[in-house]
């Protein structure tokens, strides 16, 4: 018998991960289309529209390269495939990442990168990074209409009510995404001044967001508050690195 | 047929599709190498998993799909990579048009920009699958890394502000919280914790900021 890897990078997985591939960019642009259609009549303006979509064409780069990482991180193991699929559809890098090595200490190894790596392994982990992380759209294929109705009812009844919960529900998933790097100098005595970088990064993107948003106001070119977003991220890497630079020297 | 009938439509129907064509692979894996599938331990593994996931996949869509929209949030969970990627690209559609969330107007760029940004990221990765050589080495690039390693912060700074900014009352409830739980619960199992902390969360800053509408202090903002 060959190596589990035959299989991983076979074909018929190549052509059952693309089929997948496919059908999602597809869905993808329906979606779009869908969206385009409902602006339209709404009365959104076209250019504003258009403005919408090559923001977040732009924006979409920079968070898009660190995947890659995790791509070839799991490529060596998993094949080209399975984890081409996952990082590209329903899966992102940390949750692969975990799950793959989970499942390989399940069956006594240290992770997906030891030597015993075989085919029933290779097997297991296919089983259990898809249906560990299906639940999530199974729920929204049953529980999103009803999420949708009930902000809708309070929609109907008190806007500015609707919009203290929707804002309190923003801020909480942000601070809570962003917690630890909001704390991240607790770290200080494990890794050195480098630990306050994720929490200047923070300060400055935000603080880029404002000014490009006060330049856009003040010089009246939309293209600042346009870009604001991607500009503010760049902004962010760019201090990171400059910081980064600076305290290692 | 309205709006909102047909994306629920739309929606229900594509990621019904996308799941079988997503579980048909195990299924066809396993059955052309059948001799090598262990069910016993492979239940055991998926087991595993779903005891860590379910919590957490329960609460990201209770917090995520008002975020999202009615079509943002089907093709998101679909689609992946969500509070890295798709939730950002949302969030930054919505106030490019400066509208509220969960108006129409919203819903309209966060399906555009969800929409788009799932392509982008299909493409580089298609891109990279063939170049992953000659791009990795610039991501993990000494000299460039600290700047990839923290996309996180750089997004959740450019997509708080504008929040504190319109309603700063309305940051102080959670930004508490989210101080005392990251000083509670310890960095190693903060991942795992995060649904938990993010729900506890939400109830504490929704009554919070009910109780301050009802009382008229958010009325000057």
């Amino acid at each position: 018998m060959g190596s589990y890897l035959d299989i991983a990078n076979s074909g018929l997985l190549g052509v059952l991960c693309t089929i997948v591939i496919v059908f999602v960019f597809i869905q993808a642009i329906v979606f779009i289309r869908k969206a385009w259609n409902r602006g339209i009549e709404i009365g959104l303006d076209k250019t504003k529209m258009k403005k919408v979509l090559t923001n977040s064409a732009v924006f979409s780069i920079m968070p898009s390269l660190p995947i890659l990482t995790f791509l070839l991180m799991l490529m060596p193991y998993l094949g080209r495939f399975f984890p081409w699929l996952r990082l590209s559809v329903i899966g992102s890098g940390s949750y692969e990442n975990l799950v793959a090595n989970m499942t390989a200490q399940i069956f006594g190894l240290d992770s997906v990168s030891d030597p015993g790596m075989n085919l029933t392994i290779f097997l297991a982990i296919l089983w259990s990074m898809t249906l560990g992380i299906l639940l999530e759209p199974i729920l929204t294929l049953f529980g999103s209409k009803f999420i949708q109705k009930g902000l809708g009812m309070m929609k109907g009844k008190n806007q500015q009510l609707m919009n203290v919960v929707m804002t309190c529900l923003m801020v909480s998933l942000f601070l809570i995404l962003g917690a630890p790097y909001i704390t991240s100098f607790r770290n200080i005595p494990a890794v050195g001044a480098t630990a306050v970088i994720p929490l200047v990064v923070l300060i400055t993107s935000a603080l880029a967001t404002l000014l490009l948003n006060k330049l856009a106001a003040a010089t009246g070119k939309s293209i600042f508050r346009e870009f604001s977003f991607p500009l503010s991220l760049v902004f962010g890497m760019v201090t990171a690195i400059a910081l980064n630079g600076i305290i290692s020297f | 047929m309205n709006y909102d009938k047909s994306i629920h439509r739309l929606g229900r129907i594509s990621t019904a599709i996308a799941l079988i064509l997503i579980v048909q692979i195990p299924i066809i894996m396993t059955i052309r190498n059948g001799g090598a599938f262990d069910l016993g331990r492979t239940a055991g593994a998926v087991a595993q998993v779903l005891m860590v996931y379910i919590p957490v996949c329960i609460t990201e869509i209770l917090s995520f799909s008002p975020a999202l929209g009615q079509g943002g949030t089907y093709l998101a969970f679909i689609t992946g990579n969500i509070s890295n990627m798709k939730l950002p690209a949302s969030v930054s559609g919505q106030n490019l048009l400066g509208v509220e969330p969960g108006s129409d107007e919203a819903e309209v760029a966060s399906v555009l920009s969800i929409g788009v940004s799932t392509i982008v990221t299909m493409l580089i990765l298609a891109i990279g699958m063939f170049f992953l050589q000659y791009m990795v080495p610039v991501v993990q690039h000494p000299v460039l890394k600290p700047g990839f390693d923290n996309i996180m912060p750089a997004l959740i700074g450019a997509m708080l502000i504008n929040y504190i900014v319109k309603n700063p009352k309305l940051i102080i409830a959670p930004l508490v919280m989210a101080l005392i739980l990251s000083f509670t619960i310890p960095p190693a199992s903060w991942g795992l914790k995060q649904g938990y902390s993010l729900l506890g969360t939400i109830i504490v800053s929704f009554i919070v900021g009910v109780i301050m509408h009802n009382k008229g202090w958010l009325a000057k903002n």
